[in-house]
C-alpha cells in the first residue's frame, strides 16, 4: 500500500524517512512533528517526509496523514523479519532529497526546528553529518523505578498537558536526555537517532546493512552512526537547540522487557560479528549549530558541568579531548 | 591623500572574506596579532579562502612583519593623509578589499582563536545576509602573568590557551547569551560595511576607539537573515585594566534576536560558555 500526498515535481533537499513497526499513536505524533503544520521556517517544496511501515495488527492511521500539510509519502510494506533494515533501504530507493535524514525508530517526536536547521546545516559544508540529541519523554526516575508502570498512557498524559503541538519546544520541558548520550554535549556522541547525511553517502556506506535482523534492527542504528562518524570527509555536526522525543511504544530496548539483558547480549553479539570489534563510540568534536530555546538551557547547562569535569580529568590526564577527530579543509 | 599600492600581484579568483586591518602605526606592533590571522596557526582553512588587506600609515616593520607581508593572501597598502586618517583608511580599504564577508580591525591588536576563520567562512556559506560575530576578551595586562604569557610563544601552537588569561570585555560582562550589545570583531557582507561607512560619514565623527561598535550598531540595525555567534572562538585584546570601552560610552545596539551558536566549544571556552548560559538562565 502506498499513500502520496502532495509530492511536487521539484526535488527537494531534504527526504526525512521515518520507519514504523506497530505505535500507530507515537507514529502519527512524529508524522505531525514534521508536517509543515508545525515545523518552523520551511516550506513544503523544502524537504519531503516517507514513512515506511512494517505491516502488523498496530498500523498507521494513514488518511491522518492526508490531513496534514506537507510533502508525504507512505509506504506499507509486508516484512517476514523483526527487523527495519530492508523498510529503510527501500525507503532510501524512492527518497528524492539531496540529504537524507534517518529515524530509524519513528516512535521519536521533533522539535519545530529540527528541519530548517538541518537544512541550514547542510549549506554549510560540502559533506556534513548531522545528529540531532535524543531525549526521553517523562523522567530517568519514572522509567528506571522498578514496580512503577510505565507505558503510552504516561506518555499521552504528558503530552496532553505539554500543548506540544502548539509550541513543541515544551517538550524540552517534560523529558530528560537519552542514556546514551545522557551526560550531554561535551560527550562522546555514541548514536543518533535523527541522524542526516546525502543520500550518496549513505549509499556509499552500503545502506543499512540487512544481516541485522534482531527485532529493531539490534545496534543496526549505532552501527551506521559509527561507519559514518568514521569517515574523515564528513563534519559532524550536531544540533544542541533541537531534539528528538522518544515515547514510550515497548521498542526493543526501551520497554523494560524481562528478556532485555538477554536481549541486549544478542545484540552486542551479532554487532561483533558483522562489525568484527566491539562497539564503542567515535570520539569526534562536534560543531555546534542551533538557536537555543529558553526551555533547554537546563540542559546546556548540565552539559557545560559534566563536560567541565570531563575535560578537567582529560588534562589531568594528558589525554586528548577528541582523539578522533579530523581536520577539514 | 596619497596611496601606494604594494608590489604584491593579487590572485586572479576572489576569496570569499577579506580582512581589513587599518593600522597607521609603525608596522612593527603588528606582527602578534596578524600572526593569529596567517596559515598555520589557523586552520581548517587555505590561503584563497581569505585576504589580509593592511592599509597602514607607516612602512617601517621588523623582519617579522616582513615575511608575513609577504604571504600571498597578505596586501599592504600604505596610505598618508593630512587629516582624517582613519576615514581615508576604511575608504581605500573597502576599495581593496575583494571579499563578500568583510572583518575589520581598526587599531587594536587584537588576537584570535585558531578557527575563527574557519567558522566565520562557514557561517558565511549559509546566507548573503548573516552577521558573525565572535565574543569579545581581554587580556589584562597590569598582571605579569599575562604579559609573560602573550611574550611568550607557547601559545603559538595553542591559540585556544588565550582563554585561560581572558576575562569578559566590558561589553560582554553579563555573556554572550544574552542581549548583544556590541562587538569588537564581526563579519557580514561588504556592501553592509559600505553602507554603513557612508551612514557615519554623513552623522558622525568616527572615532578609533568605538569604530567597531559604530558599525556594530549601524549593521546591526539593517535586517540580517541570521545572526551567528562563534561560541568556542574569541577575540582578544590585551589592555591595561580602565582602557577598555565602557559600556555606557556606546550606542548599545541591542540585537535581541536569539544568536545562531555555530562552532565546537573546547575546554578553555567551555567556562566562558557557562557562566553566559548561567547569566542567561539568571536573566530568564
Amino acid at each position: 500500500m502506498a499513500i502520496q500526498v502532495s509530492v511536487n515535481n521539484t526535488r527537494p533537499i531534504l527526504t526525512v524517512l521515518i520507519i514504523g513497526f506497530k505505535m500507530p499513536e507515537q507514529l502519527l505524533n512524529t508524522v505531525y512533528s514534521l508536517s509543515v503544520n508545525y515545523q518552523r521556517n520551511v516550506n513544503e517544496s523544502d524537504y519531503e517526509v516517507i514513512i515506511v511501515e512494517n505491516r502488523s495488527d498496530q498500523v498507521l492511521a494513514a488518511d491522518e496523514i492526508l490531513k496534514l500539510k506537507g510533502n508525504f509519502r507512505y509506504i506499507l510494506r509486508d516484512e517476514p523479519g523483526e527487523s527495519p533494515a530492508a523498510a529503510i533501504n527501500d525507503g532510501v530507493r524512492v527518497a528524492r532529497g539531496e540529504y537524507l535524514c534517518l529515524m530509524i525508530d519513528g516512535a521519536r517526536i521533533a522539535s519545530p526546528g529540527v528541519v530548517c536547521t538541518i537544512i541550514q546545516a547542510t549549506k554549510l559544508c560540502a559533506a556534513p553529518l548531522i545528529s540531532v540529541p535524543s531525549y526521553v519523554l517523562g523522567t530517568l526516575a519514572q522509567h528506571e523505578k522498578s514496580g512503577v508502570a510505565y507505558d503510552f498512557s504516561t506518555d499521552r498524559a504528558l503530552l496532553d498537558n505539554a500543548d506540544w503541538r502548539r509550541d513543541g519546544y515544551q517538550l524540552f520541558n517534560i523529558s530528560y536526555l537519552c542514556e546514551s548520550n545522557g551526560k550531554g554535549f561535551f560527550f562522546t556522541i555514541m548514536e543518533s537517532t535523527c541522524l542526516t547525511v546525502r543520500k550518496q553517502t549513505f549509499l556509499e556506506i552500503g545502506g543499512a546493512d540487512e544481516r541485522f535482523d534482531l527485532r529493531g534492527g539490534g545496534m543496526l542504528n549505532l552501527y551506521l552512526y559509527r561507519t559514518l562518524a568514521q569517515r574523515p570527509d564528513l563534519s559532524l555536526f550536531l544540533l544542541i537547540g533541537e531534539g528528538v522525543f522518544h515515547q514510550y511504544h515497548g521498542g526493543a530496548t526501551s520497554s523494560g522487557a524481562a528478556d532485555k539483558p538477554e536481549f541486549v547480549a544478542r545484540m552486542q553479539a551479532q554487532y561483533r560479528l558483522i562489525a568484527d570489534e566491539m562497539y564503542q563510540g567515535v570520539q569526534r568534536e562536534p560543531v555546534f549549530l542551533g538557536k537555543l530555546h529558553p526551555a533547554m538551557i537546563k540542559f546546556l547547562e548540565k552539559s557545560c558541568e559534566s563536560g567541565a569535569v570531563r575535560f578537567g580529568r582529560y588534562e589531568r590526564n594528558g589525554r586528548e579531548e577528541w582523539p578522533h577527530e579530523f581536520v577539514h579543509f | 591623500m596619497n596611496l601606494y599600492i604594494s608590489d604584491q600581484p593579487m590572485p586572479e579568483s576572489n576569496p570569499k572574506l577579506s580582512l581589513l586591518i587599518l593600522w597607521p602605526e609603525a608596522l612593527d606592533q603588528l606582527p602578534c596579532s596578524l600572526f593569529t590571522l596567517t596559515l598555520p596557526y589557523q586552520y581548517g582553512i587555505t590561503e584563497a579562502d581569505y585576504e589580509i588587506v593592511i592599509i597602514g600609515g607607516n612602512d617601517n616593520h621588523d623582519l617579522d612583519t616582513a615575511k608575513m607581508l609577504a604571504l600571498p593572501n597578505v596586501h599592504f597598502h600604505k596610505i598618508e593623509a593630512p587629516s582624517n586618517w582613519l576615514r581615508h583608511g576604511i575608504d581605500a580599504g573597502l576599495k581593496y578589499c575583494r571579499g563578500d564577508y568583510l572583518g575589520i580591525f581598526a587599531g587594536n591588536p587584537l588576537f584570535v582563536t585558531p578557527r575563527l576563520l574557519k567558522y566565520s567562512l562557514m557561517a558565511a556559506r549559509s546566507s548573503d545576509r548573516s552577521l558573525i560575530t565572535v565574543p569579545d576578551y581581554e587580556i589584562d595586562l597590569k598582571e605579569s602573568c599575562n604579559r609573560d604569557f602573550l611574550n611568550s610563544t607557547h601559545w603559538h601552537s595553542s591559540g585556544y590557551e588565550l582563554f585561560r588569561q581572558a576575562k569578559y570585555s566590558a561589553t560582554g560582562d553579563s555573556g554572550f547569551l544574552s542581549t548583544t550589545k556590541g562587538s569588537k570583531l564581526y563579519f557580514c557582507r561588504k556592501n553592509l560595511f559600505s553602507q554603513s561607512h557612508v551612514a557615519l560619514n554623513e552623522t558622525e565623527e568616527v572615532s578609533w576607539r568605538t569604530l567597531s561598535h559604530q558599525y556594530f550598531y549601524q549593521i546591526a540595525r539593517q535586517k540580517m537573515d541570521e545572526f551567528y555567534l562563534l561560541p568556542g572562538e574569541g577575540s582578544f585584546l590585551p589592555t591595561l585594566t580602565g582602557e577598555g570601552i565602557a559600556t555606557n560610552t556606546l550606542v548599545s545596539a541591542d540585537i535581541n534576536a536569539r544568536p545562531t551558536l555555530l562552532g565546537p566549544v573546547g575546554r578553555f571556552a567551555l567556562p566562558f560558555l557557562q557562566r553566559s548560559v548561567l547569566a542567561l538562565q539568571e536573566s530568564n
